[in-house]
């Protein structure tokens, strides 16, 4: 009787310490990151139509059947809200929109990727015309929240 | 008192057969005796600090109701980017490390600040964009039980490995106690799974204390071994059987290839992490001309990824840092810890409760169940009782142990006759210190103690005898 007791204490206590030690799978179940690269002119004039492009990859592929590809624009400094733009497939993995900028000034440039469920949103600072010192440094100042309502942006 | 001394007429009778069992059930219970005499102050502690902390959510809503809990004011929020500015206009030298958002809509956001070294709580209404006010965390009350209940207060790593110190000893308690409560010569449930409340003295309550101790000896063990994985030792060990044989957490690496590591893990980064993912290498962000995120956009991606509230955001580290969005805090199956590109908004790694291996899945429901969050309410109660229940049992043992202690001695229980009996379950000991190790390590100190210094002072001899 007391050896029962003691084996099965000790057994019970051999599986609660060293746990169970069956193998699983490696779950890989995250697909293979989607590249964004956003490609801008080197100089952009006010009132003067400019492409904005993104090249979309994955791997070492083009990515042609994104679901959605959109830019957003605003103006570093002002409240004015974002505007949001589809962007087109044009080949090998690059979508362009045409956008004319009204104003000289500092602008952020948001690409909004959707491709192979994956999404991605880069952003970068485009300068457009001159500008002030002053508007210059405003983008290491600024916070850097959107007067707009974020959802809108995001519907797909 | 009756009872035991029949037991021991008993047993004379039978002597001559039953000279090794006698034997045995000494040793087993001098064992027990001085494992409790040394372990039973840390174990009150334990069960004193792990009751209050049980309750932390409701007593810290309760003290901090003022910071944490304001009106709720329709669905305009301010965003997380304005909250984090106020805090900055608040507190200009502070380093935002994290964000909190509770799902609770009447929550407000918790900010984690650090300034001048100390780390501490800001909490914000997130409608209005107002600082609400500051803790430093180490004040927080709950925080002080959980100090007392990982490292003694005190702290560092000599603390922390008292506490698994005692809670391994605490096993080996469990075990030699219920071999000498085992109902050897009687098949009453009476003095064995029900007390004899018409006994008196000693008998009584060595009822209070053995019978208790054997209903509550299950869930005693249960809470030890979901306490485990947070020790020194164990839990080191736990962790490194559960990579080793890759049912732990998954592997970061196979998930994306080539991409550049940071040799800082998950633990320095972010907060709120669960324990199944803390060993996981942070994948860095691919540095290029971009801007770093906006939190707007993060929370989106959180959204997107379908994380629900509560979550906390940790905020990128250096250039090649990430964001990191994790959740641990309400059920286990709801846990996650995604890393994102501060720079593109890419979901580096993404790893789930369900992504757990088996062991990670055991652990994550083992801790929940030990914090007292598995199943809300219930679980906290069920933790609380097993706790009064030990504060219990270590009582009733030193009652009975003054009934039964002479004057000027110990009252420990006689050395057995049989040297071999004793040396056989010193090796059995021996072999729960190699599962055990800091159990390892005390028995042989204590061995050596006993052996080299102890026997040579007459005295302190005879008063231990």
């Amino acid at each position: 009787m007391n050896k029962l007791l003691g084996s099965s204490v000790m057994i019970f206590m051999l599986l609660v310490m060293s746990a169970c030690t069956a193998n699983t799978t490696n779950p890989s179940n995250t697909a293979q990151l989607v590249g964004v690269e956003i490609l801008l002119n080197e100089e952009i004039s006010p009132n003067q139509a400019t492409e904005l492009k993104v090249q979309i990859t994955q791997g070492q592929e083009n990515v042609e059947d994104a679901d959605d590809v959109q830019f957003e624009i605003w103006r570093v400094s002002g409240k004015d809200p974002s505007e949001m733009s589809k962007a087109q497939h044009e080949k090998d993995g690059v979508y362009s929109i045409k956008k004319t900028f009204q104003d000289n000034g500092v602008y952020y440039v948001q690409a909004h990727v959707t491709a192979r469920d994956i999404h991605v949103m880069p952003k970068t600072v485009v300068i457009v015309g001159d500008v002030s010192e002053e508007e210059l440094n405003s983008i290491k100042e600024v916070p850097q929240n959107k007067e707009k309502n974020h959802e809108h942006g995001h519907d797909h | 008192m009756e009872v035991v001394k029949a037991d021991k007429n008993e047993q004379k009778e039978k002597q001559s057969k039953k000279q090794v069992k006698v034997s045995l059930f000494q040793i087993v219970w001098r064992w027990h005796f001085y494992a409790g005499l040394i372990f039973a102050p840390f174990l009150i502690i334990l069960a004193v600090s792990g009751s209050v902390y049980l309750f932390k959510p409701q007593i810290e809503s309760t003290l901090y109701k003022d910071l944490y809990y304001i009106q709720e004011e329709g669905s305009s929020t301010s965003n997380p980017s304005a909250q984090v500015a106020n805090v900055k206009g608040i507190y200009p030298e502070g380093i935002v490390t994290s964000l909190t958002f509770h799902d609770d809509p009447t929550r407000t956001t918790e900010i984690s600040l650090m300034e001048n070294g100390q780390t501490s709580s800001v909490f914000v209404n997130p409608y209005s964009g107002e600082v609400m006010g500051s803790l430093k965390k180490e004040e927080k009350f709950t925080e002080i039980f959980k100090k007392l209940h990982s490292e003694l207060i005190v702290g560092g790593t000599v603390a922390n490995r008292l506490v698994e110190l005692a809670a391994c000893w605490a096993v080996i308690l469990l075990i030699t106690g219920l071999y000498i409560w085992w109902p050897r010569n009687r098949s009453s449930i009476w003095g064995t799974i029900l007390p004899r409340f018409n006994k008196k003295g000693r008998t009584f309550w060595r009822d209070m204390h053995a019978v208790p101790a054997f209903w509550l000896s299950l869930f005693i063990l249960i809470l030890i071994a979901t306490g485990l994985p947070w020790s020194g030792v164990m839990g080191e060990q736990i962790k490194r059987l559960a990579t080793s044989t890759n049912t732990g957490y998954p592997p970061f690496a196979h998930s994306f290839g080539e991409k550049p590591e940071s040799i800082i893990k998950t633990k320095d980064v972010a907060e709120n992490v669960p324990w199944a993912t803390e060993n996981l290498t942070v994948p860095a962000s691919s540095s290029n001309d971009y801007l770093p995120l906006s939190l707007e956009d993060v929370t989106f991606i959180a959204k997107n990824e379908e994380i629900g509230k509560p979550y906390t955001l940790s905020m990128p580290k250096g250039e090649q840092g990430v964001y990191t969005i994790a959740t641990s805090h309400t059920k286990p199956g709801d846990n996650a810890t995604l890393h994102v590109d501060q720079y593109t908004g890419s979901v580096l790694s993404d790893v789930r409760f369900a992504d757990y291996g088996i062991m990670g899945k055991g652990i994550t429901m083992g801790i929940a169940l030990h914090e007292g969050r598995l199943f809300g309410l219930a679980n906290q109660i069920i933790g609380l009782l097993v706790c009064l229940g030990l504060i219990g049992l270590v009582i009733s043992s030193i009652i009975m142990w003054s009934k039964r202690k002479p004057k000027g001695k110990l009252g420990a229980p006689a050395k057995p006759k049989d040297e071999k009996v004793t040396r056989i379950v010193f090796c059995i000991m021996l072999a729960m210190g190699i599962l055990m190790p800091l159990v390892g390590i005390s028995i042989l100190f204590v061995f050596i103690v006993d052996r080299f210094i102890l026997s040579k002072i007459k005295s302190l001899k005879t008063w231990l005898s």
